[in-house]
């Protein structure tokens, strides 16, 4: 029987092929090439592009405030394109007014929305002739949300840099601001109130308008008032 | 005994070629007999004479390698690509393993990708007609008998499974290890110890039944 060594013999025994000398000389000319690094600048140019066009989009989403618009959930009264189909208006001004109108619409229905529920709870309460400590919580919130509802009117003629949310501009107006015509006192009651009003508007005082739109965003046309 | 006698170092069993025997000469460095990884760091920077070293030393036993494992038209080809590779990467080859595990690392999955090109195995089992030198009428009868034998070996290796076949090949031809060649097909061991017990067995029986043939 064949050992493995005598296998191991015979075959080193078979033909010795070796490779032919134009291969020979193929792979040493290949050899003999100089190293070619290949170019690193398609990298760097790539690595450039990235960080450009990143900086460019988070600047343009700081810029404008459409996208950051288009990002939220809020909804807009005046859509983007509506600034956009007017290119001249009030090129000089910082944020395109279009914008601003949609912030201070928005402003003014949750104001709106605000007003009707705490005018229903004071008006329940007045009707159970509750004491007046508990009655003033809803209508320290009610004189707290009519500031804002005024701005929100005047929102059109102001600029601001950014839009604040609701719960801030009620803690602003908690802190004392008051831009209502009718003092406080007055607008705890629908007659007092409307006693304002019709003052208002036998001085042809402009802010009557504003007055009467408060009212009515509290208590509705349920309550008549003959101013 | 005088102490300032001089005392020759015990020889070596295996003197490398070019060095004088010991105790007569000072040990030479082995910068006359260089490693293949030295050779290869040589030729990393720049050293073109180094490569020419290091693919003298090879090419007979590499391009037998891979000629005994495809047909002849292919194995110049992979031949000349594992070279390729060899010299493409010389800026990231590191001496971590033997320079030749390395190279027949390359070799062998150059030709794992060549059949998976191919879709099957190449059949290698038909010896081609240069591969062996056919015995001549003229010839004694014993040139003759051992020229059939050799032809028979020849197809029985290519007749061997691809694993069984790479790993005789990489052991007679390379000259591997066990432990090399596991590194060059990433199989354990004890994986490559039964695949070269079993292609030596299938070899041994192919030559015995020629041998008997013959003598019959």
């Amino acid at each position: 029987m064949t050992s493995d060594e005598e296998l191991s013999r015979r075959y080193q025994a078979l033909q010795q092929e070796e490779p032919s000398p134009q291969l020979d000389a193929k792979i040493l000319a290949a050899a003999a090439q100089p190293r070619t690094r290949p170019a690193r600048w398609p990298r760097f140019v790539a690595a450039a592009a990235v960080v450009v066009l990143s900086i460019g989009v988070v600047t343009r989403m700081n810029l404008d405030p459409d996208l950051e618009d288009a990002f939220s959930s809020a909804p807009t009264a005046s859509p983007p394109a509506a600034s956009k189909a007017e290119p001249g208006a009030a090129p000089e001004a910082g944020p395109p007014p279009a914008s601003m109108d949609s912030f201070g619409s928005l402003d003014r229905e949750l104001a709106e929305e605000e007003l009707r529920d705490l005018a229903s709870a004071n008006a329940a309460q007045e009707a159970l002739g509750e004491s007046s400590q508990t009655a003033t919580q809803p209508a320290k919130r009610a004189e707290e949300a009519s500031p804002q509802l005024s701005r929100a009117r005047q929102s059109q003629s102001l600029s601001v840099e950014s839009p604040a949310p609701l719960e801030e501009d009620v803690a602003a107006a908690g802190t004392g601001a008051n831009d209502s015509l009718c003092p406080a006192e007055a607008r705890r009651g629908a007659e007092a109130w409307c006693a304002c009003i019709k003052r208002l508007r036998e001085a042809k005082d402009p802010g009557a308008e504003a007055e009467i739109e408060a009212y009515r965003g509290v208590f509705g046309d349920e309550l008549t008032c003959a101013y | 005994m005088n102490e300032l006698a001089w005392t020759p170092e015990p020889p070596l069993s295996k003197a490398p070629p070019g060095i004088a025997p010991a105790g007569q000469w000072p040990r030479l460095s082995v910068v006359t007999n260089p490693s293949d990884g030295e050779l290869m760091q040589r030729y990393r920077e720049g050293d073109q004479q180094a490569f020419a070293a290091l693919y003298e030393r090879y090419r007979g036993q590499l391009f037998r390698f891979i000629r005994r494992q495809i047909d002849a038209g292919s194995a110049e080809d992979l031949f000349q690509e594992v070279w390729t590779k060899v010299i493409q990467a010389r800026e990231r080859y590191e001496p971590k393993a033997q320079f030749r595990t390395y190279l027949y690392r390359i070799a062998h999955n150059t030709l794992v990708d060549a059949y998976r090109r191919r879709g099957r195995r190449p059949n290698l089992v038909a010896v081609e007609a240069d591969d062996v030198a056919a015995p001549r009428a003229d010839q004694p009868d014993e040139r003759a008998r051992q020229a059939a034998l050799n032809q028979a070996l020849l197809a029985a290796i290519r007749a061997l499974p691809d694993a069984q076949r790479n790993a005789f090949l990489l052991r007679e031809e390379g000259g591997l290890s066990l432990k090399e060649i596991a590194e060059v097909v990433d199989v354990p061991a004890e994986t490559v110890k039964s695949q070269l017990r079993y292609a030596r067995d299938k070899l041994r029986l192919q030559l015995e039944g020629e041998r008997s043939e013959k003598a019959s």
